[in-house]
């Protein structure tokens, strides 16, 4: 079932994710899709809720009881040309491809690595476990990728505790570990929501270096709009556990057709502008427990329907891979 | 809604006592439903696990007794039927036999014919009273002192916790009997010379006034170790107060210009109630037991008083096979004091963790008002 | 009006272990808060922003230096002017899950500064519930335990509690970092339109520049404890005179794809210094790529280059 265009790393489709808790049945994630293709940087852009981490958790399997991925596919050309469905392979097999084939990059450096073991530790590890080679060459590949993450004194720093480096440093040696094996896909989870801002500026520019480098598909979730304009190519915007907008980043920003992208967008004060007013959305992000019926975001919107209330809003074609779910734009 | 029939009453209790209060000042529902709500969710973590509910039932049995015990036992402690009829002597202690012979209790009695379970139904009361003097006492002067030792720190921490270190080392039972000899003779003659005091104390162990100087070796050994036992609660005290000094409504209060008094009472104190809480019960159980080994070395009070620690001592002569009942039934509601306090501290220690607490939150969906 | 003057504020900290060490978070700061205005100051980790902040509202001792409040000098109070002045000078924390006692309703958090400060109200409960009117909350929320509330119902919480003592200056530490996107629009519109009633000044903290060109009239850059470059906003951002201020306006990512990836930019190097090392002369010597003989021995003053614009810089120097 090759369902995959040339050059697509990955294709998503129908991911519904529930968490069964005390409090009820929470919806964390339903009927997201994903297409990512080598060379991209896909953004998905949300809020707390919007159910963007647990989406690319469950791109790998990466969910835990009591959370369960009711239903999806999860379509990936792997290193040497085969497609499997990630949903369905064995948990031995899956552990194959995280860490080789597709790895993650998440947003506390401090808490992604083992105080206990230095940096050149991790990247080696991670070698091994997927590679058949010697403990020495994988410690000169290590200080190899310190110094591709521009780490001065890639030598000196490779036997560098945790604690002795600065929070920049760190998530760049969390890259390296990413980068060891040269995966077809990054997915980054707020890589640089933690750091300065000039550091989060050296560490965007890194990945995208990097990204040229290995030719990898690049899957960046955060809820920082700066971030997204200057990496992006490719952006999705989810609310309530669903996908409601996704377009090439251009599109998005000067055309947004859903009326939450459009909102956030305002909401956010832009640093090269002095502006008069923001523009604030009003209430709050739902509640997933038990959802109905109908469009999450209706509750805030302005511009809602009796229609929106009632039905979800299926998935709309604006032309030129701009899809939004939104009965504003559905054609009568 | 839980089908727990302890939770059940004790809900039932609790909405009564809103019913009420609503009736005395209509609104006060409305105000206080967050807190009846948390209220409710200690009940139910408390009821929810065997323990707790075990917990609960014996400590209320204990408590019940304490209480009630004095009145309902039915034979006076300070009468030696041994004495009033003396072809007895030889008999005692007279085994126990169900349903009772030639007029005999049925429980059994000790050396001097008194009837062992009336013995121990008073003697818990005496326990009681003594453990909580000793707990609640100690637990004061701790908290004081990791309070202040806690919050200010500096070179006030430093000599405190010195001198708590240096308390910590003095061995409690040398202490003990130390005092015990010393101390109770003037401890004696004060009560001889009070009578008002006196009396409370007979009052608070349910004994005799004339009892006073029984009552005066009870006070010395309560000195003696309240001196020994407040040095864990004000380092536990202390560390907790470390952690809570740091976080931001400490520094937002001071911001505010708060009072240190306000602080320390209001918003200091408060946080580091729960695991101040469970210590004390846990405490409970060790103190009924040090206590009772004390009054069984003989340092505590002396015949007739119905001390369990005491009267298992004197059953010492003839055990085991003239006196196990005695040794038994005291031992046994020695074991149901303690175990109640453990069980109780246990679920107490539960019912405050904040990440349990909040996922029972949900599984009990708690409802207020009517 | 001038409302706050720190002069030569200096805070620092014995490093623990050992005898010679210190971290200088705040290394010599003059700085004025004019009455009705914002303040914003921003700088990255290691600057000492915080510290400042709470300097500014005397919750930490200055090592050296004068803190001068309407006039009086601050670190001189003592008991009753003390609280006098901590009623007029509040200061809102980046976190609401912990700046909120757990253990306490709103009603008596909010009750608790009124009553210290004999500010109780006839009828508690009534003008308690209007006041949390005034920053979109309702009587519903007033017997709620924090943690029944969410981030942005706290933190406005927060803010009630500091405003209701009436205060004529409040420091904001990132009071927004925590919160949502749409939350942060929300409370940041607040926060301005309490400030147009009430001629509050504030001191706004922030690394989001973004949210600080919005919020503030003048602008303060920190770095490694000392102030760096100071302005109006607008003279600030469209014509930055200190190296570090053009790095650090050159990394904000810029919300528009287009501006974006047509500008070329220099991204700084290296990281964010400790203020347990200051270098010697201009602290950002080390990596500023146009530092001279001068800026290695010599630290520059911040001085006036053009009306309501001043920058510590040799190279701006007359």
């Amino acid at each position: 079932m090759s369902g995959l265009e040339e050059r697509q790393v990955l294709k998503a489709r129908n991911v519904t994710v529930r968490f069964y808790t005390y409090a009820g049945v929470v919806h964390a994630v339903t009927g997201a899709y994903l297409d990512v293709y080598e060379g991209e940087t896909i953004a998905i852009v949300g809020e707390t809720g919007s159910g963007k981490s647990v989406f690319t958790r469950a791109l790998t399997g990466l969910i835990e009881p009591p959370g369960k991925i009711e239903s999806g596919s999860v379509l990936f050309r792997r290193r040497n040309g085969e497609v499997v469905d990630l949903l369905k392979l064995s948990r031995e097999d899956l552990r194959r491809v995280r860490g080789d084939e597709i790895s993650y990059v998440f947003q506390d450096p401090s808490s992604a690595l083992d105080p206990l073991y230095t940096a050149a530790d991790h990247i080696v590890e991670t070698i091994l476990v997927h590679r058949d080679v010697s403990k020495g060459e994988a410690f000169s590949e290590a200080v190899q990728l310190l110094r591709d993450v521009a780490i001065p004194n890639p030598e000196l720093r490779a036997k560098n505790y945790p604690h002795e480096l600065s929070g920049g440093q760190k998530q760049r040696v969390v890259i390296a570990t990413a980068m060891a094996n040269k995966p077809r896909l990054l997915i980054a989870d707020e890589p640089t929501t933690n750091l300065d801002v000039t550091v989060q500026a050296q560490i965007l520019d890194l990945l995208a270096s990097l990204k040229g480098k290995y030719g990898m598909g690049m899957l960046l979730i955060t809820h920082n709009l700066g971030v997204v304009a200057e990496v992006a190519d490719r952006v999705y915007v989810m609310y309530g556990g669903r996908i409601v907008e996704s377009a090439d980043v251009f599109t998005i920003y000067e055309s947004p057709a859903h009326p939450y992208t459009a909102m956030l967008l305002k909401s956010v004060p832009d640093p090269t502008r002095k502006i008069d007013k923001l523009e604030s959305i009003p209430g709050t992000v739902p509640d997933l427990i038990d959802v109905g019926p109908g469009c999450l975001f209706a509750p805030r919107c302005p511009f809602a329907k009796d229609v929106c209330q009632r039905q979800t809003p299926p998935a709309i074609e604006l032309g030129d891979r701009h899809v939004v779910h939104c009965w504003l734009h559905a054609k009568r | 809604m839980s089908l727990n029939p302890l939770f059940k009453l004790s809900e039932l209790a609790l909405d009564g006592y809103v019913k009420v209060r609503e009736k005395l000042s209509p609104g006060w529902l409305d105000k206080n439903k967050s807190k009846i709500l948390e209220w409710k969710l200690t009940l139910y973590a408390l009821t929810a696990s065997k323990t707790g509910s075990t917990g609960i039932l014996l400590v209320s049995i204990t408590l019940f007794l304490a209480a009630f015990g004095p009145a309902l036992a039915w034979e006076p402690y300070d009468v030696y039927p041994v004495l009033v009829n003396p072809e007895l002597a030889g008999k005692c202690p007279y085994p126990p036999c169900i349903g009772g012979c030639r007029g005999m209790p049925a429980a059994g009695t000790d050396v001097f014919g008194r009837d062992v379970l009336s013995l121990v139904v008073r003697g818990f009361r005496i326990s009681l009273v003594m453990s909580a003097v000793i707990v609640v006492a100690s637990a004061a002067l701790g908290v004081a002192i990791g309070l202040v030792s806690g919050y200010y720190g500096g070179a006030i921490d430093e000599a405190l916790m010195r001198f708590t270190d240096i308390m910590l080392a003095f061995p409690g039972l040398v202490l003990a009997i130390a005092f015990s000899l010393t101390l109770r003779f003037s401890i004696r003659s004060l009560l001889l010379s009070n009578p008002a005091l006196t009396g409370f104390f007979a009052a608070l162990f349910a004994l005799n006034p004339s009892d006073a100087p029984n009552i005066a070796n009870i006070l010395s050994l309560f000195l003696a170790l309240i001196l020994v036992w407040w040095p864990p609660y004000a380092r536990v005290v202390r560390g907790s107060v470390l952690t809570v000094r740091e976080q931001g409504f400490v520094e937002a209060a001071k911001a505010l210009g708060l009072s240190t008094t306000r602080v320390l009472l209001k918003h200091i104190l408060p946080n580091v109630m729960s695991p101040l809480l469970v210590m004390v019960t846990f405490d409970f159980a060790t103190a009924t037991l040090s206590s009772a080994t004390l009054s069984f070395l003989g340092l505590g009070p002396q015949p007739p008083v119905p001390d369990l620690g005491l009267i298992i001592s004197m059953a010492g002569e003839y055990f085991p096979e003239r006196s196990w009942w005695v040794v038994v039934e005291a031992g046994a509601a020695l074991l149901l004091m303690s175990l109640g306090w453990n069980l109780l501290g246990d679920a107490l220690r539960d019912a405050f963790d904040p990440r349990s607490r909040r996922s029972m939150e949900v599984r009990a969906k708690l409802k207020v008002g009517a | 009006m001038t409302l706050l003057r720190m002069v030569n504020v200096k805070k620092h900290f014995r490093v623990r272990g050992s005898l010679f060490k210190t971290l200088k978070a705040v290394d010599g700061v003059n700085l004025e808060v004019y009455a009705g205005e914002t303040l914003g100051l921003v700088g990255e980790s290691g600057c000492g922003k915080s510290t400042l902040g709470r300097l500014a509202v005397h919750l930490v001792e200055p090592t050296s230096g004068k803190i001068i409040f309407d006039s009086v000098d601050v670190t001189k109070l003592k008991g009753d002017s003390l609280k006098s002045f901590r009623r007029k000078a509040q200061i809102v924390f980046q976190d609401p899950n912990s700046s909120l006692n757990p253990r306490m309703t709103v009603f008596e958090a909010l009750l608790e500064p009124l009553s210290e400060h004999g500010m109780l109200p006839e009828d508690p409960e009534a003008t308690l519930v209007e006041h949390l009117a005034s920053v979109g909350l309702s009587k519903e929320h007033l017997h709620r335990y924090p943690h029944e509330l969410s981030g942005g119902q706290k933190q406005r919480v927060a803010l009630l509690r500091a405003l209701l003592l009436n205060p004529s200056f409040i420091v904001l530490d990132e009071p927004t970092s925590s919160l949502d996107v749409s939350v942060q629009a929300q409370i940041l519109n607040l926060l301005k339109d309490i400030q147009r009633e009430r001629g509050i000044s504030y001191l706004f903290i922030s690394h989001d520049i973004g949210v600080v060109r919005y919020m503030s009239d003048r602008i303060a850059v920190m770095y490694l404890g000392k102030i760096v470059e100071v302005g109006s906003a607008d003279a600030v951002f469209e014509n930055p005179l200190h190296p570090y201020t053009r790095y650090l306006l050159a990394s904000i990512p810029i919300p528009n794809p287009k501006l974006a990836r047509g500008r070329r930019r220099e991204l700084i190097q290296g990281e964010p210094p400790s203020p347990i090392d200051v270098p010697p002369g201009c602290r950002f010597h080390p990596r500023c790529p146009f530092a001279t003989e001068r800026c290695k021995r010599e630290e520059p003053p911040l001085t006036s280059v053009e009306r309501d614009h001043a920058v510590a810089c040799w190279l701006h120097a007359k």
